[in-house]
C-alpha cells in the first residue's frame, strides 16, 4: 500500500496552527504579523506541494480516523480543488501582508490575523473535503469567520452591512442542512464519491430535483447569483479592504466551487432541466451585475456589482457542462479569484492614497500623476477583468465561448460577450474617475454633484497617505503578476483545468480514489 | 409520530420565516433560529424513527443485523446544534451592538451600506 499522503491534511492543519499561535500572541502587534505572514507563507508551499502531488499521482485522499471509505469522513483533492486551494493561500497571503499597512491598530490588534487564518482553513477544507455533511462544516467555518472579519472594529455602515450578510448566510445554512438531510434520507450516504454512484440508482426525479434545487438555493445565495446576490454590494465593500480582498477572492468562489462539486457529480448527469436553468441564471447574473456596476460610484461597489456579474460566467460553464465548458469556467474561477481580490487591494491603496476611505469615485482624480506605479498595476486585473488578451480572463471567456457556441447557445454567448463589454465599460470609467481626470482641486467650480459629506463616514486616514512600497505593492504585484502568467501560460493552465473538469464529468478516477479500491 | 413531527417542522419552518419577514431585527434572530430547530428536526425525522433497536452488534455477531435505528442522523444534528448554538451567540450580540451603534431595531432604518459610497 502507497503511503498515505499527509499533504492533504496540511492546508488544513497550517492555517489551524497558525490561528491558535495569533490567538496566544493576543494584543501583540507585531508578533501577529510575523506569525501570520509566516504561516500563509507556509500554506502557499503546501498549496503548490499539494498541487503537484496531486497532478502527478491523480487523486489524492485521506481517511480521517482510518474508517472505511463510505462510513468515515474523507478528505480527497482532486486537480479542481488541490488547484484553488494554492490559489486561495496565495491570495490569503497578499491580504494579509495588506493589512500591516491598510488596517487601523485596533482591528489588527483584535483579532483580523487569527480570523483570517480560521478563514483560510475554511476554505482550504470546503476545497479538499470528499464529504457533503463535511462540507456543511466547513462552510460554517467560513461563515463564522467572515462574520467576525466583516463585523471587526465596526462603524455604522459595516454593522447594518453585517446584519443582512448574517441573515441571509444564516438562512442559506438552513437551507443547506435540510438539504443534505433530504439528500441522505433519499440517497442513503454523505461520501460524495459512494453518492455519485448511487444517485444513477435512485429512481426519484421529483425528488432529487427538488433537493438539487435546495442545493443550488443555498450555494446561489453565497456564490451570490441571480437573483440571490443583492447583499453582497452592501457588506463587502464595508470592512477594511484586505478583508474585503480574501471575501471577494475566496467566499463566493467557494460558493460556486460547492455547486460544481455536488451539482456536477449528483444532479446535472441525472435531469434535462438543469443546462438550461443554470444558463438562464448565468446570462441573468452577468447581465444584471454589469448592470448595477455601471450604475455604482464608490469603488468597493463597482468593484463588487463586477465580482457578481462575472460569477455568471463561472455558472454558464457548469451549466454548459461540456470538458470545453467546464474547464473554462475552472480557469476563470483561478483568474477571478485573482483578478478581484487585487482590485479590492487597489481599491484600498487608492482611498488611501486619495484619503477618501468612503471609495467615492466623483472627488476622487489625477492619481495618475501622483501614483503612476499604482495606475499602471491598476491596468493588469482591469484588462484581466474585461477579457483582453493576454491576460487570464481572456482565455476564460475565450474557452466558455467556444463551448457555448459549439454547443450551439447562441443567447448565452451573446451575454457572455456583452457581460465582457459593459465590464470593459465599468473598467474604462473607473480608470477615467480614479486616474484620469483632473484632481477635485483643479476642477472648475469643486466636485460637481458632490454629494454631502455624512458625518458618520468622515475619512479614517489622513489624506494623501504614503503607501509603504513593499508591503503596499508587492501584494498587487504579485496577484497582477500572477493573473499575467496564468494567461502567458494559457496552454499549460487551461490543461490543467481540462483535466479538472474531465474529472468532474467523468468521476469514475475520483470515485476509485474515494472509495479506497485498488486503482 | 412521523406525521406529528412533519407538521412540527412545518410550523416552525412558517414560524421562522413569518418572524423573518417582520421588521424587527429581534424578530429577525428569532426567526432564524426557528429555521435552524427546524432544519434539525427535518434531519432527525428523514432519518428514520425507530424504538427500542439500538444500534449494537449483537454478541457472536461481526455485523448490524436486522432493524436498527440510525445513529447517523443523530450525530449530524448534534454537530448542527453545537454550531447554530455558536452563530446563534454571534447574531445575538451583533444585533446588541448594531442596537447600540444605530440606536433602531427597525431593518427598514438601516440604509447606510446602500448608499453611494465605497
Amino acid at each position: 500500500m502507497m503511503p498515505v499522503p499527509m499533504i492533504i491534511i496540511a492546508p488544513i492543519l497550517i492555517p489551524f496552527f497558525t490561528a491558535l499561535a495569533c490567538l496566544a500572541a493576543w494584543g501583540r502587534r507585531r508578533v501577529q504579523r510575523r506569525i501570520c505572514i509566516l504561516g500563509a507563507g507556509v500554506l502557499c508551499l503546501a498549496g503548490g506541494q499539494l498541487f503537484i502531488t496531486v497532478w502527478r499521482q491523480g487523486v489524492v485522499t485521506l481517511r480521517l480516523g482510518n474508517w472505511p471509505a463510505p462510513y468515515g469522513i474523507i478528505l480527497a483533492a482532486d486537480t479542481l480543488g488541490a488547484s484553488l486551494a494554492a490559489v486561495a493561500a496565495v491570495i490569503g497571503l497578499a491580504a494579509i501582508v495588506s493589512a500591516t499597512y491598510g488596517m487601523d491598530r485596533r482591528r489588527e490588534t483584535e483579532g483580523f490575523y487569527a480570523i483570517a487564518q480560521v478563514m483560510l482553513m475554511g476554505a482550504c477544507g470546503a476545497f479538499l473535503t470528499g464529504d457533503i455533511f463535511n462540507l456543511y462544516v466547513w462552510f460554517e467555518v467560513l461563515l463564522i469567520a467572515s462574520f467576525v472579519l466583516l463585523s471587526l472594529g465596526g462603524g455604522k455602515a459595516q454593522l447594518e452591512g453585517t446584519v443582512k450578510y448574517v441573515a441571509l448566510n444564516m438562512v442559506a445554512s438552513a437551507i443547506f442542512l435540510a438539504a443534505v438531510g433530504l439528500f441522505y434520507g433519499v440517497v442513503g450516504t454523505l461520501n460524495l464519491a459512494d453518492a455519485a454512484v448511487k444517485v444513477a440508482e435512485v429512481n426519484a426525479p421529483a425528488l432529487m430535483g427538488a433537493i438539487g434545487l435546495m442545493f443550488l438555493l443555498a450555494f446561489g445565495i453565497k456564490a451570490a447569483i441571480f437573483p440571490l446576490y443583492f447583499w453582497l454590494p452592501a457588506a463587502y465593500p464595508t470592512p477594511s479592504f484586505p478583508v474585503s480582498a480574501l471575501f471577494g477572492g475566496l467566499l463566493t468562489k467557494v460558493g460556486l466551487y460547492a455547486m460544481i462539486r455536488t451539482h456536477g457529480l449528483l444532479f446535472i448527469p441525472h435531469a434535462d432541466f438543469w443546462g438550461p436553468l443554470l444558463l438562464t441564471l448565468a446570462g441573468l447574473t452577468m447581465i444584471a451585475g454589469m448592470m448595477g456596476a455601471l450604475s455604482q460610484r464608490g469603488f468597493g461597489r463597482i468593484i463588487s456589482f463586477n465580482l457578481v456579474g462575472h460569477m455568471g460566467y463561472m455558472l454558464m460553464g457548469l451549466g454548459l457542462f461540456s470538458p470545453m465548458g467546464l474547464a473554462g469556467a475552472i480557469y476563470y474561477m483561478a483568474a477571478d479569484m485573482i483578478d478581484i481580490a487585487t482590485l479590492f487591494l487597489i481599491g484600498g491603496a487608492v482611498a488611501l492614497a486619495t484619503g477618501n476611505a468612503g471609495g467615492d469615485t466623483r472627488r476622487m482624480g489625477g492619481l495618475w500623476e501622483r501614483r503612476p506605479f499604482l495606475a499602471a498595476l491598476f491596468i493588469a486585473p482591469a484588462m484581466s477583468l474585461s477579457g483582453l488578451p493576454p491576460m487570464a480572463g481572456f482565455w476564460g471567456k475565450l474557452g466558455l465561448l467556444r463551448a457555448a457556441l459549439a454547443d450551439r447557445h447562441y443567447w448565452i454567448a451573446t451575454a457572455a460577450l456583452a457581460a465582457a463589454f459593459l465590464t470593459l465599460l465599468s473598467m474604462a470609467r473607473l480608470w477615467e474617475a480614479v486616474f484620469w481626470k483632473p484632481p477635485p482641486s483643479e476642477r472648475h467650480g469643486g466636485p460637481e454633484r458632490g454629494p454631502e459629506r455624512r458625518p458618520e463616514q468622515r475619512p479614517e486616514q489622513r489624506p494623501d497617505q504614503n503607501i509603504p512600497f513593499v508591503r503596499g505593492y508587492a501584494p498587487i504585484l504579485v496577484l497582477a503578476g500572477l493573473s499575467l502568467l496564468l494567461g502567458l501560460l494559457a496552454e499549460p493552465a487551461f490543461q490543467v483545468a481540462r483535466s479538472a473538469a474531465e474529472n468532474i464529468i467523468d468521476p469514475a478516477a475520483y470515485i476509485r480514489a474515494a472509495l479506497g479500491e485498488a486503482p | 409520530m412521523e406525521v406529528i413531527l412533519s407538521f412540527l417542522t412545518g410550523s416552525l419552518y412558517a414560524a421562522g420565516l413569518y418572524l423573518m419577514m417582520r421588521r424587527s431585527l429581534f424578530k429577525l434572530i428569532l426567526g432564524l433560529m426557528l429555521m435552524g430547530h427546524a432544519a434539525n428536526l427535518l434531519l432527525f425525522t428523514i432519518g428514520g424513527l425507530k424504538r427500542g433497536a439500538p444500534p449494537f452488534i449483537q454478541e457472536g455477531m461481526s455485523r448490524l443485523t436486522g432493524d436498527f435505528a440510525d445513529p447517523l442522523p443523530q450525530a449530524l444534528i448534534l454537530t448542527a446544534i453545537v454550531i447554530g448554538f455558536g452563530l446563534n451567540a454571534f447574531a445575538v450580540m451583533l444585533i446588541r451592538r448594531v442596537h447600540e451603534t444605530t440606536g433602531t431595531d427597525d431593518l427598514d432604518e438601516m440604509r447606510h451600506a446602500d448608499g453611494p459610497i465605497r
